[in-house]
């Protein structure tokens, strides 16, 4: 029984990183339709900019945090002035805009590499000393790192999922993604909604990247491995729903650790996509499937 | 706002291009301290990976090599020829890493050759070397089949100092020996290097008749670690042989130590980089990491000095060290050459026995004409982890089998 | 309230609207009508602030609006129930409501929020009854009220409506102008119709403008142009 419970806590914590790169990514999705596909980039920059300013330039918890979603914040910006307001001006076709943010996860990828370095860097669990702590109720250590990934994590889903769907701010910013034209109509300044959207996601990316960093080491190369199995874990889910995608990654947290134990520790990753793949042979919209059209 | 896009594309491009291209490294040096002339210098290429994911490894061992040239050149060279150094970025790269010796043989017409750490490209480049009959040095990579065979064409020009992987793996098995140790589990990355370990651990433990107990294998970067630990727990193992990297090497450690088992670890040489200290922190306590260097020789005190002196104290010079053990033995058999390659290079090599600050107090370097591998029985140490810091963990010496 | 003078405009390089002039004044309802592709739902759409001007003028209270951003132009008063393709369909008709009142968030306390809410309930019971629906379930005559109460929850200035009849049946049509009417009547609210039902439009109206491919040809009084004759085989006759 321990054993289950020692591997479903894993499973959770392993389900939680990218449960929160999900809503990262659905966050911009909702008031876009955009599927940033450089997500993943932008969490590795939150992860690696963890390592400058926490084990570098050894600032304090909370400076490091503030400053670390403020350049992701800026980052954001950057990527929304060009492919929203730029490209869409011009009438770019989709594949126009993929490219682009394909080309952003890139740069962003490469310039990391270039100023931090292309090693595995260590960054500092925010809360803790690094030994481990014991949980009584569950009989198994945890680190606090894990602890705390998984609690922020059900947090911000939370959050997101009431702000989203219960205040005013929320559903205006749904309202952009459902039917941009008649939310314009309404009298709503997209374009700076969609900024705010943009920030958030960012903000999200960039405590995802502090929060993951101490559990697995950052490196520049990162960001693609996290951002595909991010964005499995919306498809799972359904996109356009943070609970959705939140529930898409614990399933493949769990199955790749469950599977890895029972089966084989070599292809848990493969089973995880297999059933990826199974469930989209029989649900393609999610579990959850987004709702309404446009 | 075109121009900006077009800019923007550009800036993109560069960055692109400076990250995945061939780049040469910040730190790649072309030292001459003396004439300019080719007839007056003695070329020798380095290559090995200065940036990416083993850019810890390469960069120190390039670190190395550069202080051997720096101190030869300063005692007036090699055979009265000053040594110039060129150093290519292969990034890990095997593709890379031919295209970088083609460049030293074609373009820059060196002597002789230093390669680098990473295996898949040692074994990629060996060939460039040996088709242009260029001897090459292996200062780090492991890989058994570097070296090979005398009935392997590549034979003749590839000569390892560094410990290869199935030295070290004995060395291993000697220690499980030693101290009775029955259920041994070994945890390794799905990468090429933890594959082929993998299988050269099956083939040395089968020789030494030492039964695996288990084998799990998980992604590089892993973000959780538990199955692979739990499985090796409840298969009731008593000896965790971990060969695996950095990041990953340290979740073993942690989990392990968030299980509370106690079991004895062992590393493979790949522990030896700083990134594991910093990632495991009091985890790594009590692991045995085995490496080609002992600190408290007067040898390694020396060098040490050298070292700190052109750099600053680091944690760990194992790769500066083989990095100037290579050099420092090619500079040997190229003095016995006079400054001549090719043929009378490997003439040289082959009858070389050199003491190099590698191993124990009196290890040393030998080739001969069957035998391409430098190292002797009196190499390998074992580090551990205490309070925090690398200490050496037993002076004695691990004598390999026949 | 409203005048536009010698508008123009279009998509891109395609002119759609050519000077055209219309005036609406306060408290009164004015129906531009027109067959599909005159230019109607552009003019709409450019008083609107979303669809380019090449040349003219549109005064609001006096004030030129034609270089302002949409949002300021629907907080300013003057806003566009543009049918059954401007509702948010995954969200209920409440949250719909709400979003709209968005922009006036700061206009509206509590209590006057909560007033909006009954003033737009009572006049469209049904949405009343369908209030925690989503939209996207409604009829297609429960839309266009939808629609509309979208734009009146917000107190406008200025009405502009969209060919409301669009895709409607003649009971639901009639049912929709009569309320369109009353609420004209009873608030004094100014009111644009853009429609191609000719006949029900101009007979809610004081005064009508008839467009053809982008142009005005002909305008006046409401009942003067419902029976005229020309008017019909300018309309007949457009394709």
């Amino acid at each position: 029984m321990q054993i289950i419970i020692q591997l479903f806590i894993s499973g959770i914590s392993a389900g939680c990183i990218y449960g929160i790169i999900s809503l990262a990514f659905t966050m911009i999705y909702n008031s876009t339709k955009i599927v940033n596909f450089s997500q993943g980039s932008l969490v590795m920059a939150g992860a690696m900019l963890g390592h400058l300013f926490l084990y570098r330039m050894k600032l304090p918890g909370l400076a490091a945090v503030i400053l670390d979603i403020a350049i992701l914040c800026v980052i954001g910006l950057v990527m929304k002035f060009t492919i929203y307001d730029f490209l869409r001006k011009k009438n770019a076709k989709d594949y126009h805009l993929v490219i682009t943010i394909l080309g952003y996860g890139i740069v962003i990828d490469q310039l990391f590499a270039l100023f931090i370095g292309k090693q595995q860097y260590s960054v500092p669990a925010l809360i803790g000393d690094g030994s481990s702590i014991y949980i009584k109720a569950l009989g198994i250590n945890m680190y606090p790192e894990n602890l705390i990934l998984i609690a922020v994590t059900v947090a911000l889903i939370i959050v997101f999922w009431i702000f989203l769907n219960k205040t005013q701010l929320g559903l205006c910013i749904q309202a952009i993604g459902f039917n941009p034209d008649a939310a314009r109509l309404s009298g709503l300044r997209t374009s700076m909604l969609i900024s705010i959207t943009f920030c958030l996601s960012c903000a999200v990316s960039a405590l995802g990247g502090l929060l993951i960093a101490p559990i697995m080491g950052a490196t520049s190369s990162m960001g693609a491995s996290l951002g595909v199995k991010g964005f499995a874990a919306t498809i799972l889910g359904g996109m356009g729903n943070p609970f959705a995608g939140f529930v898409g990654g614990l399933m493949i947290g769990l199955i790749e650790t469950f599977a890895s134990y029972y089966i084989s520790s070599t292809y848990s990753s493969v089973i995880a996509y297999l059933v990826l793949l199974l469930m989209l042979i029989i649900k393609p919209s999610g579990l959850w499937p987004e709702k309404g059209d446009r | 706002m075109k121009k900006l896009f077009a800019l923007f594309l550009v800036l993109a491009l560069m960055c692109t291009a400076v990250g995945c291209g061939g780049k040469q490294a910040g730190n790649e040096e072309s030292q001459t301290g003396g004439g300019t002339t080719s007839g007056d210098t003695i070329k020798i290429g380095f290559v090995d990976c200065l940036s990416g994911g083993s850019a810890s490894m390469g960069v120190p061992n390039q670190e190395g090599v550069l202080l051997a040239v720096k101190e030869i050149n300063a005692n007036g060279g090699v055979a009265g020829k000053q040594v110039e150094l060129v150093c290519y970025d292969d990034e890990a790269d095997p593709a890379t890493s031919v295209t970088q010796a083609t460049k030293l043989v074609q373009q820059d017409k060196v002597l002789a050759a230093i390669t680098g750490s990473a295996s898949g490209c040692c074994n990629a480049n060996k060939q460039v070397f040996a088709d242009a009959g260029i001897p090459c040095v292996v200062s780090v990579g492991t890989a058994d089949d570097i070296v090979g065979t005398p009935e392997v064409d590549t034979f003749a020009t590839t000569f390892r100092t560094g410990a290869n992987e199935s030295y070290m793996i004995e060395i291993m098995a000697n220690r499980i020996i030693d101290k009775g140790y029955q259920h041994v589990g070994v945890i390794a990355d799905t990468s090429a290097y933890g594959q082929l370990a993998v299988e050269t651990i099956k083939k040395v433990f089968e020789r030494y008749n030492i039964g695996i107990e288990i084998i799990v294998t998980h992604e590089p970067g892993a973000a959780d670690l538990t199955s692979q630990v739990l499985s090796m727990q409840q298969a009731g193992c008593d000896f965790i042989y971990s060969y695996n990297l950095g990041a990953d090497a340290a979740l073993t450690c942690k989990t392990i130590k968030r299980l509370n088992w106690d079991v004895d670890v062992a590393g493979a040489r790949g522990l030896n980089m700083d990134t594991f200290l910093s990632l495991a922190g009091d985890a790594a306590e009590g692991v045995l990491i085995p490496t080609d260097i002992n600190i408290e020789t007067e040898k390694m005190q020396e060098f040490k000095k050298l070292y700190d002196a052109e750099y600053q104290e680091i944690g760990n010079y194992m790769f500066p060290a083989m990095g100037y053990t290579a050099a420092m033995t090619l500079f040997q058999a190229l003095e016995a050459s006079g400054g001549e390659g090719g043929e009378a290079l490997i003439s040289a090599l082959e009858k070389l026995s050199y003491e190099s600050i590698l191993g124990q107090a009196g290890a040393t370097i030998s080739f001969s004409a069957e035998k391409h591998e430098g190292v002797d029985t009196k190499r390998m140490t074992y580090l551990t982890v205490d309070s925090g810091n690398l200490v050496v963990f037993d002076a004695d010496t691990f004598e390999p089998n026949a | 309230m409203l005048d536009i003078i010698g508008l123009s405009a279009g998509y891109g390089k395609t002119v759609v609207c050519r000077d055209l002039s219309i005036h609406v004044g306060k408290g009164e309802v004015v129906s531009v009508v027109g067959a599909n592709g005159a230019g109607k739902t552009t003019l709409l759409n450019s008083i609107s602030g979303v669809v380019s001007k090449f040349g003219g003028q549109i005064l609001f209270n006096e004030n030129d609006i034609s270089r302002l951003p949409p949002h300021e132009i629907v907080t300013g008063g003057l806003i566009l129930a543009a049918g059954m393709e401007s509702l948010f369909t995954p969200l209920t008709v409440y949250e719909n409501l709400l979003v709209s009142l968005y922009p006036f968030r700061k206009k509206f306390n509590k209590d006057q929020t909560e007033q909006r809410f009954r003033l737009v309930y009572d006049l469209f019971p049904r949405l009343y009854e369908r209030r925690e629906q989503k939209a996207g379930t409604l009829s297609g005559g429960e839309r266009q009220m939808l629609s509309l109460a979208k734009a009146l929850v917000t107190d406008p200035r200025m009405l502009m409506l969209d060919e409301p009849s669009l895709g409607l049946a003649p009971v639901v049509i009639d049912e929709l102008f009569d309320t369109i009417s009353r609420i004209a009547k009873e608030t004094g609210l100014t009111v644009l119709i853009v429609e191609q039902n000719v006949d029900r439009a101009l007979a809610i109206s004081d005064r009508g403008y008839v467009m053809d491919v982008g142009k005005i040809v002909m305008e006046g009084d409401a009942q003067a142009l419902l029976n005229d004759q020309k008017v019909k085989e300018v309309y007949l006759g457009m394709t």
